[in-house]
């Protein structure tokens, strides 16, 4: 009988959104996409939509606003853009569940801190897939935040992996 | 987006600008749309709400169906469900934005946390709390003894703006009346003028 979660996706590329936003809906979160690409993702929303059934899947064109909304937040993006969507997003994503997604293995610990450090108020767990498999290695200072991604992706449908450090 | 937070707070207790700024770090930032849930019954209710925008309802749906909203809250008001909250059994309420919403919410270990490294917040909370308490004990004297005339009064009067941006089915259920009595006395107030 839970309310049912809002995930704001933040990507660089539409086809990892979609990917993400598509197993995240079926796993009945409420889903909001960010992104400027109206016209390309208008189609694939409506795709998704018909894919799964009941599906709360919205496309917004401001950053803020959808993290404002959020009650998790999803990262995929180059490191080159964490600056500046830290700036965009910071003041509403305070005490909340920020998820870098990467797929990059090298410097995921220079990456955990440069986020950290961009998003001091925010709980911030990093998400580390190949993209080969579901499996996804987690790992974040607040163990709570991090089961509770850890729980999200399971239910989603991957194979989260708690890192221990 | 803490303007009116700050203001609240410094209206029973002075803080500084860096305790403040440390209040402001604790709260999430929440935005909900009209009739969308904050907490659904048998949810734990994990944050009281601080609301900065909007207005937010909480209610029960008893056997039959039927909502009896215990409370609004206006802007500059808190919400929370005080028993789930502190033990962190299951909710009996649902809390609902009756129009679109900006919210602060503050979770248990972060409200701890303002209380331990801010101790003025302890007075801040008490008053809330004393005068939540006196308010609570008038709302039940008036379900028991107050005509319907003499609560829709008090309702206008604490809330103002109420009637106009409350649909009239939620006032009728807040003061326990139909809504055909609610319609008869807004009708004989209007003549009365």
């Amino acid at each position: 009988m839970a309310v049912k979660k809002t995930i704001a996706i933040i990507a660089s590329e539409e086809e990892v959104a979609l990917a993400i936003a598509h197993k995240l809906a079926q796993a009945n979160y409420r889903i909001l996409l960010v992104s400027k690409e109206k016209n390309l993702l208008d189609q694939s929303l409506s795709d998704l939509k018909k894919k799964v059934p009941n599906a709360e899947v919205e496309l917004l064109d401001c950053m803020k606003d959808g993290c404002w909304e959020a009650d998790i937040i999803i990262l995929s993006i180059t490191p080159e853009s964490e600056n500046v969507v830290a700036e965009l997003i910071k003041q509403v994503a305070t005490q909340k569940i920020v998820v870098s997604f990467s797929n990059q293995e090298k410097n995921i610990d220079g990456q955990v801190e440069i986020l950290k450090n961009l998003l001091p108020h925010s709980k911030v767990v990093m998400a580390f897939n190949n993209s080969k498999s579901f499996k996804i290695f987690i790992e974040g200072d607040d163990i709570e935040a991090v089961q509770t991604v850890a729980a999200m992706l399971l239910t989603a449908g991957y194979h989260p992996l708690i890192a221990d450090n | 987006m803490y303007e009116l937070l700050h203001k609240k707070i410094t209206e029973s207790i002075s803080i500084t600008d860096e305790e403040f700024d440390f209040c402001k770090t604790l709260f999430l930032p929440k935005k909900l749309r009209k009739r969308q849930y904050l907490l659904q019954e048998g949810d734990v209710c994990r944050y009281t709400a601080f609301v900065t925008k909007g207005i937010l309802r909480s209610y029960t749906i008893d056997n039959k169906g039927t909502e009896h909203i215990l409370q609004f809250a206006f802007e500059g008001w808190w919400m929370g469900d005080l028993y789930s909250f502190l033990t962190d059994e299951p909710s009996m309420y649902n809390m609902e934005a009756i129009e679109n919403c900006e919210l602060l919410l503050i979770s248990k270990p972060s409200w701890e946390l303002l209380l331990e490294k801010i101790p003025a917040f302890e007075r801040y909370f008490r008053i809330l709390i004393q005068n939540n308490l006196i308010a609570t004990q008038q709302r039940l004297m008036g379900t028991l003894s107050e005509t319907a005339e003499e609560k829709y009064l008090k309702l206008i009067n604490n809330y103002p703006g109420c009637l106009q941006r409350v649909p009239q089915h939620m006032i009728a259920s807040y003061l326990g009346i139909t809504r055909e009595t609610l319609s008869r006395i807004r009708g004989q107030m209007a003549s009365r003028k």
